[in-house]
């Protein structure tokens, strides 16, 4: 696995901007005292990268027909990555009604995981009808090769080349790990 | 409240303040005045708030971090360190010798040949003139005076000039402002220049100006500067955060002063 790309210093003005390092110094600190993993990410996020096979798209220019994993995606647990914004935290930026419909208005903190959503990306209904399940998977994992549009604000989920300046408790992982991929992949599918 | 001088002038500006429609030349939009500027028209954050949002920063009464500003008016007279000065020794009356200041800042420090923030000025006016101490980067004391001097400024427009001695460092703020970074791999040109005004999660996007920190922020509960608020972007971003003075930081804060220029200071702002 090669290491997320580090910012490189070009004197001292260039230096300066590899801002992470006093973060950096501290998580290595805690880590030496507390004896125990490197700190993760987030909820969905690991270091372990799957890798896969691209080919061209029907609709896009670019699909992973081979699933990451040899179990099978599960759409529910794929809706709550899909909600919760310490994983896919999909709903930052997408509509998807399946997820919105289960806020419960009564609960706060039901309210915050899927009662509300962005409008940076396109609504996600129907998106199961208009991709196959392989350009789907390439979207999730890497929308840069996905979408004729490499300049896309949305986030690889598994993939982390060219990366740089990441916070020290995210270096070397990936959002998201190869089943939790084919779980929302799964209910993606399901949105027709 | 005693206020003198100061709060009868800012009682004044405010006056005229409360029934600001678009189109004042406060919330916007203000035409650019470059060609290379990435916006066609400029909004205030004060433009994307909420009625509540922004009432709040209407009435004094009603800004939390207006608390801050009054206590920036009593360091602004205190002295202190071996010189036995105050900000008042030198400068006297800040409503007329601070007034503007913070349409210029970042500015050219030739002393260093680098921009120099309004919080890095006010501790090297204190370091070297007043031999105090410098604040803590965040602490309410520089919070208090940062508020103070930059209030004076209120209702003027920000104006940063692109060229001369500045060119560099702004265009140093403006790759770091299109570079993307972090694990989510964005950059803060593409929520704030693309993406303003519609909805991330349950947060409206502005586009990311600067001119009405420190600002009190709901979600903060807590006023906070500008390295605040930019370390809260990186931090979605997932990205390492800036160091209080840094040249990074100040050359990003100069390009974002140069890109709000013609906006209104509106200091301390009110934010959701
Ligand atoms: C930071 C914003 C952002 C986040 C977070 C995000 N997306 Fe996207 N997504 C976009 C944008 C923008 C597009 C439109 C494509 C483009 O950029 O040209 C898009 C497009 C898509 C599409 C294609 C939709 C269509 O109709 O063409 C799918 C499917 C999708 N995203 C799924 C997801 C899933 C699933 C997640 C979470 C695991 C997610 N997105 C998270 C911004 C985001
Ligand atoms: C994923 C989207 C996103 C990215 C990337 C992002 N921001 Fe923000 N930013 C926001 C949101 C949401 C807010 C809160 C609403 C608002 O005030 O715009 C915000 C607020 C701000 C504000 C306060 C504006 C005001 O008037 O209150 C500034 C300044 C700012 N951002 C600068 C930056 C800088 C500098 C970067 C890059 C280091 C950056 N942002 C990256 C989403 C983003």
């Amino acid at each position: 696995m090669k290491p997320a790309l580090r910012t490189i210093c070009i004197g001292a003005m260039a230096c300066a901007l590899a801002a992470g390092s006093a973060a950096d110094t501290r998580a290595q600190q805690t880590k030496s005292v507390k004896k125990v993993q490197a700190p993760r990410c987030s909820a969905g996020a690991t270091t372990r990268l799957v890798r896969y096979k691209v080919e061209r798209g029907e609709a896009l220019p670019a699909a992973i027909p081979k699933p990451l994993t040899r179990k099978p995606g599960d759409a529910a647990r794929g809706l709550e990555a899909a909600a919760d914004p310490g994983k896919g935290n999909c709903l930052a930026c997408h509509s998807i009604a399946k997820a919105l419909a289960k806020a419960d208005q009564s609960d706060p903190q039901s309210v915050r995981t899927y009662g509300n959503h962005g409008e940076v990306g396109p609504p996600l209904n129907g998106v199961g009808g208009r991709y196959t399940p392989g350009e789907l998977r390439m979207i999730v994992v890497d929308p840069k090769q996905a979408f004729p549009d490499a300049e896309t604000v949305m986030p690889a989920y598994h993939a982390r080349k060219g990366v740089k300046d990441v916070v020290a408790r995210c270096r070397n992982q990936v959002m998201l790990g190869a089943q939790t991929v084919e779980d929302i992949v799964a209910f993606l599918e399901e949105l027709k | 409240m005693r206020r003198g001088l100061a709060g009868a002038l800012l009682a004044a500006v405010l006056w005229s303040a409360p029934a600001m429609a678009a189109g004042d030349g406060r919330t916007g939009p203000v035409k650019p005045a470059s060609a290379d500027h990435p916006l066609k028209e400029l909004w205030s954050g004060y433009y994307y708030a909420s009625p509540e949002i922004r009432q709040m920063q209407d009435a004094d009464a009603d800004n939390p971090a207006m608390a801050l500003y009054n206590k920036g008016e009593a360091l602004w007279k205190k002295v202190e360190g071996r010189a036995k000065k105050s900000c008042a020794s030198c400068h006297g009356n800040a409503t007329k010798s601070m007034k503007g200041a913070a349409t210029r800042f970042p500015a050219y420090l030739p002393l260093t040949k680098k921009p120099l923030a309004i919080e890095g000025r006010i501790n090297l006016c204190r370091q070297k003139f007043m031999q105090a101490r410098a604040y803590p980067p965040e602490s309410e004391a520089m919070l208090a005076l940062s508020i103070y001097v930059r209030r004076q400024s209120y209702g003027q427009a920000i104006n940063i000039p692109g060229d001369g001695p500045l060119k560099p460092f702004v265009e140093k703020g403006r790759t770091y402002f299109t570079s993307r970074r972090g694990q989510l791999d964005i950059a803060c040109a593409q929520c704030h220049d693309k993406y303003a005004g519609k909805l991330y999660r349950s947060e409206k996007i502005s586009q990311g100006h600067p001119n009405g920190f420190p600002a009190y922020r709901k979600s903060w509960k807590k006023t906070g500067s500008l390295l605040r608020q930019v370390n809260q972007c990186l931090a979605r971003m997932r990205a390492g955060p800036l160091k209080p003075g840094s040249d990074s930081f100040v050359n990003l804060e100069l390009y974002l002063a140069w890109r709000a220029n013609g906006l209104q200071i509106e200091t301390p702002a009110v934010r959701e």
